[in-house]
């Protein structure tokens, strides 16, 4: 909201700078988001236009006559515009314009020019000034000739001040609560008031409601109200015999500074009330009212108007219409009705001053897309006890070009709604949430610069808010009040008392964190990505019609296609960011996420919701339950160089082996039992690179090379490997505490063996049979070599492992350890049809 | 027996130690070294014992002299063979090192390093910080419903402060979560009537937005704190120390009044401005101020909705956007950044 300094300062008598006002407002909640600052022209004036000739040698130009309060100057102009009887912005000698020109008293063509007159361009107001607003005969364009000025615009005025820009202009960015009752200058007028004890200089008095309430005017209007919680209250004068034109100076200056656009006197004066008082104002032309009757009422379905803005709008029965005795006229509180505008040709005028049900007004505004000053204050909430004297303050204004006829029309079918609120508190509990240290007595004088009435009887303090102030209505609000103007600068730094708590993290957080240090430090970095999916990532990925990644939550209003549903894998994301890495040549990417993943629950959405929307769960599910089930996973993807080409000579793309790698990793770092890794199928996996991760009978996911097809859907070139865990699995799995085995005193020994078995025969398969009849001391098995081709036998291959054994307490033999190579050796040959590839020693 | 005499004898071994000496000195290697010794040390056919042997042709009485010579100068041989022979290890040694001399200049091998995400190094720093005031950490679900989000949280519907949850719906009453502060109503209603709570709760949040300084998913950390006596100068000392834990000691907090339905009296906070420290620049507008987060003391009403009686209990609420202090932390200009991932971004944390 924009509040001109000057405005402001004629209603509070205060001493601050514009800048130290910007501040101490900030300070007290009403955000400045900026200061537009005065434009000050000096010998720029209003002057009016006596005589125009031709000037002897040029056609082009003319010689104008120009008059101030007090004396007479010949100008020489160009501009095609220029014409006896008008007001016209004029730069005597002296002045210099905001592109630096000094004007001074030169010759044109043999004639002396006094100064110039000057285009809307020339005063820097391009852009910032349409002249068509500012008197008739002004093009819109501010270059096209010189800038007429309203009739009534005093002579040797600045013109900047004439055109509203001579002050200073704070921009108010005000929150919700504070939009109710400052959205106007008598609203931040009391706030400067509490702020600093300054005298009021109000422009109306107090009244709240008419001297009599009435809902007619005998011979003029009727007013009825469908359903007072629609309308609570309408008030309203009358004006005849009016003259409609344009508004005084100084009133559409003020609206300029605010940034309104004038249209005649009477719609201006509704649009300066409501910027005073905060109250919304609108004005009918009496006599397109027909019957003189005025309904509030919901609209009937089909029901049709046209607005202001020459629209033709469908109404609902959502929609509050002012309707007369045929139909609507008006959208209550949004925008008035076409037919019954106030025009040159109206002789009656009703002003209607209404207190709207604000959720009706946002609906509608919404609905419609249409928003004005009008409709955000009644949607924000506006002061119930207001109406009245803004319908009067408005009509004394208007009276100046109508019949104001006496008393008006104040209907309040909901007499509560005016009443001041009465709030009673305790002094020390109010001490007590603020922490600080007031007297009873202090407290009631910070509420009392609001306005507010205050009765204390020791601790307990009578609160009376009056109804300018919907946003205060509990101890809460008035706490608020103490805090605001007592100066949150001033409250103190405590930390909270009371018993300890212990700090924790989740288990689940506790795994992550170990997960993100650990992968960091083996070369992976981290991503974080949006948790949406769209519906190509499904087809990109090859899933199947039953797959159960298609089992996705979808969002009703999404922002684009591709994030229209929530993801049911990271997988999609991090391919995502490698292509993405991909087009800027960054090849060599190894990714980690821990990330949620989200999957419809069965039964739909809404199973949890109780009567009147309440949710119904137990304290466990309160912590964790959501609408949709939630997984957290950790993802992993990689391509490219692992080791990077180097002049060492031993770069290393990323595999299968890679990626397995890394998850054996993460299983020694979390303690977690041994991994079974299973051949998988995945419609999104290379069929021979993939694997399913178990352990101890549950499943962790999946790990694997991206099938080729996915990858080139995803535009990535190259291998990609990926991995997909749960970490609620492995954070079930991770290693409880972790006992330390005493150290033997013999050193372990090993043994390098080497079979030549079928392909197809898994190496853990051997690993399984090795460990079982290498005796009862095998502490280790670990293959070091495979090898096929040259000099095995075609579906053959070599497989050559180091085996440990240890015993307790004692040393082995050569003869124990030859004893158990060769019944490995008999054992793989029975099993398998295993060759030895090398005899053991001895 | 004339031509074995002591003085022809004596100036024969003379010349012995003499070739000895010319020969060692030429000695270039440790094969050429063994070779000189079995030319005069050899047992058969060495030099040395050749003399040994001619030793009895010499006059008796010579005898014994002789041979005394004759061992000293074996000793004086087998020294110098040693001491050749070290002098030549050394060089060896000398030579190799220097033919092993590295480029110190050329890379080392490249050891894998990977980056954390900013996104959670700083969700961790806050964490860390709270845990260490004794806060529990919970994260919440995402998936929400209206009552949790809006209605328990005092914004009913058509409520102008929804103008400002632009939320993404998943059914009529089920949505994203627009802020973590629905965890507020969930937390309290899991733990009433216990006192005191204190909890933060980070995770991600959604509001239909997108620009350099809005993304449809962000970050936030929501904190709660309910208890007897709980003030609004706790929550200002609790986020003083926050923002000095994240910024820096030198660092100081501007609250300002402010407005959110479920906090009365509520709080804007500002921290002085990362980049000029206060005095003023374009980052923060020439205030010297950077807002970081919104406060306030619970709303009773929010009290009431969460099973707490707000005449016994008062308690403190915040809320920060992750992203919004890790730009200011590392000064990044676009949110954007956060979510693409790209490896020149990542690389740099
Ligand atoms: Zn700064």
């Amino acid at each position: 909201m924009r509040v001109p300094y000057r405005w402001l300062k004629e209603m509070v008598d205060f001493d601050w700078d514009v800048d130290e006002l910007a501040e101490r407002l900030t300070m007290a909640g009403l955000e400045v988001a900026e200061i537009d600052r005065a434009i000050h022209l000096d010998h720029v004036v209003v002057a009016l236009v006596t005589d125009v000739s031709p000037h002897p040698q040029n056609p082009h130009l003319k010689i104008v006559t120009v008059r101030g309060l007090s004396d007479q100057q010949v100008v020489v102009s160009g501009a095609p515009n220029v014409a006896t009887g008008k007001k016209v912005a004029y730069a005597r000698p002296g002045a210099v314009l905001p592109d630096g020109r000094a004007i001074g008293v030169a010759a044109f063509g043999g004639v002396a020019s006094a100064g110039m007159l000057c285009s809307a361009a020339e005063l820097g107001l391009a852009g910032r000034l349409d002249p068509a607003t500012v008197a008739p005969g002004n093009l819109p364009d501010p270059a096209a000739g010189i800038l007429m000025l309203p009739d009534d615009a005093p002579l040797d005025r600045p013109v900047m001040e004439v055109l509203g820009f001579d002050d200073d202009v704070l921009d108010l960015e005000l929150t919700v609560s504070y939009a109710q009752h400052c959205r106007s200058i008598l609203g931040v007028a009391w706030e400067v008031a509490a702020l600093t004890g300054a005298g009021r200089n109000w422009p109306v008095g107090e009244a709240v409601v008419a001297d009599a309430l009435l809902d007619s005017m005998p011979g003029a209007v009727t007013v009825s109200i469908e359903d007072p919680q629609d309308c609570a209250r309408y008030s309203g004068v009358v004006l005849e015999d009016v003259q409609v034109g344009p508004a005084p100076w100084w009133m559409v200056a003020r609206l300029r500074a605010c940034g309104m656009r004038p249209i005649n006197n009477f719609v201006d004066v509704t649009n300066y009330v409501m910027l005073e008082l905060g109250q919304p104002l609108h004005a009918f032309d009496l006599d397109r009212v027909r019957g003189g009757q005025i309904r509030v009422r919901r609209a009937k379905p089909g029901e049709r108007l046209v607005t202001l803005d020459g629209s033709e709008r469908v109404l609902m029965p959502e929609d509050l219409v002012i309707a007369d005795a045929e139909g609507p006229v008006g959208l209550a509180g949004v925008m008035g009705g076409e037919a019954s505008e106030i025009t040159a040709a109206t002789r009656r005028v009703f002003v209607e001053s209404a207190y709207f049900r604000r959720e009706l007004i946002r609906a509608t505004s919404r609905r419609l897309g249409l928003r004005s000053e009008a409709s955000s204050r009644f949607e924000k909430g506006i002061d119930p006890g207001g109406t009245w004297r803004a319908a009067m303050r408005a009509g004394s204004l208007m009276s100046t070009w109508g019949r104001l006829l006496r008393g008006g029309i104040d209907v309040l079918p909901r007499p509560e709604i005016i009443r001041p609120r009465e709030v009673v508190v305790s002094a020390s509990r109010m001490n007590a949430r603020l922490g600080t240290a007031l007297e009873p007595q202090e407290m009631g004088d910070l509420w009392r610069r609001h306005g507010f009435g205050v009765e204390a009887d020791g601790d307990t303090l009578r609160v009376t808010v009056p109804t300018r102030r919907p946003d205060v209505v509990g101890e809460a609000d008035l706490a608020e009040e103490v805090a605001r103007l007592f100066g949150y600068d001033r409250l103190p730094a405590t930390l909270p008392g009371g018993q300890p708590t212990r700090g924790k993290l989740p288990a689940e957080e506790w795994v992550a964190r170990r997960l993100r240090d650990d992968l960091v430090s083996v070369g992976l970095s981290e991503a974080v990505t949006y948790a949406f999916l769209s519906p190509r990532d499904l087809d990109r990925l090859r899933l199947g019609n039953n797959h159960p990644w298609r089992q996705a939550v979808a969002i009703k209003n999404p922002m684009t296609v591709d994030q229209s549903f929530l993801r049911t894998s990271v997988l999609p994301s991090l391919l995502a960011v490698i292509g993405h890495n991909q087009r800027y040549r960054q090849n060599d990417l190894q990714l980690f996420e821990i990330g949620r993943v989200y999957r419809s629950r069965e039964g739909g959405h809404d199973m949890m919701l109780g009567p009147a929307g309440v949710v119904n769960m137990t304290a466990e599910e309160l912590l964790t339950r959501g609408v949709a089930v939630e997984e957290t996973m950790l993802a992993i993807a990689g391509t490219g160089l692992y080791t990077p080409r180097n002049w060492h000579g031993d770069k290393r793309a990323v595999d299968f082996f890679w990626l397995k790698g890394m998850i054996e990793h993460i299983a020694q770092v979390l303690a977690l039992p041994a991994l079974h890794w299973e051949p998988a199928r995945e419609p999104f996996l290379h069929p021979g690179r993939a694997a399913q991760v178990a352990s101890e009978g549950l499943v962790l996911g999946y790990a694997g090379e991206i099938h080729p097809l996915v990858a080139e859907a995803y535009g990535i070139g190259g291998r990609v490997m990926a991995a997909e865990l749960g970490l609620a699995v492995l954070t079930s799995l991770a290693g409880a505490a972790r006992f330390y085995q005493p150290l033997q005193p013999f050193a372990p020994v090993q043994r390098d063996l080497a079979v030549i078995l079928p392909v197809n025969v898994p190496a853990d398969a051997v690993e399984e049979v090795a460990r079982a009849a290498g005796g009862p001391y095998v502490r280790g098995f670990y293959v070091f070599d495979v090898y096929a081709g040259k000099g095995i036998a075609p579906g053959q291959r070599s497989l050559a492992f180091t085996v440990t054994w240890a015993a307790d307490g004692r040393p082995l033999s050569d003869d124990e350890i030859n004893s158990y190579s060769r019944a490995i050796f008999a054992a793989l040959a029975e099993k398998f049809g295993a060759t030895p590839r090398v005899q053991p020693q001895g | 027996m004339e031509s074995h005499s002591w003085q022809e004898w004596e100036k024969k071994l003379a010349a012995v130690t003499a070739a000895f000496e010319a020969e060692i000195a030429g000695a270039t290697d440790e094969k050429a070294v063994e070779a000189i010794r079995q030319r005069y040390l050899g047992r058969k056919g060495g030099v040395l014992a050749g003399m040994l042997r001619t030793v009895g042709e010499l006059p008796a009485a010579e005898r014994p002299r002789a041979g005394q010579l004759a061992n000293a100068a074996r000793g004086a041989i087998e020294a110098r063979l040693s001491e050749r022979s070290a002098q030549l290890a050394v060089a060896a040694l000398e030579r190799r090192l220097a033919e092993e001399q590295v480029d110190v200049s050329l890379p080392g091998w490249p050891v894998p390093a990977g980056h954390r995400h900013p996104i959670s190094i700083v969700k961790a720093e806050i964490e860390d910080f709270f845990v260490s005031l004794g806060y529990d950490v919970v994260s919440g679900p995402e998936t929400e419903y209206d009552y949790f989000n809006f209605e328990a949280l005092n914004i009913p519907k058509e409520h102008p402060a929804r103008d400002m949850h632009d939320s993404f719906y998943l059914g009529e009453t089920t949505l994203l979560r627009t802020h973590t502060s629905p965890m507020q109503i969930r937390y309290m209603q899991a733990h009433a009537p216990e006192v005191p709570l204190r909890v933060v709760v980070p995770g991600r949040t959604y509001r239909r937005d997108d620009d350099a300084t809005h993304a449809p998913m962000f970050h936030q950390v929501e904190g709660l704190v309910v208890g007897e006596g709980v003030t609004m100068g706790d929550l200002k000392g609790t986020l003083l120390a926050l923002a000095r834990a994240i910024f820096g000691e030198a660092t100081a907090i501007r609250m300002r009044p402010s407005y959110f339905p479920f906090t009365e009296p509520s709080a804007e906070v500002d921290v002085t401005c990362t980049v000029c420290g206060g005095t003023g620049c374009r980052t923060c507008k020439g205030t010297g101020w950077l807002e970081v987060l919104g406060s306030g003391m619970v709303h009773p009403q929010v009290l009431r909705n969460g099973g707490y009686d707000p005449d016994r209990v008062s308690g403190f609420a915040f809320g920060l956007g992750i992203e919004r202090m890790a730009m200011l932390k590392y000064g990044i200009e676009d949110l954007r950044h956060f979510y693409t991932n790209d490896w020149r971004f990542l690389a740099q944390f």
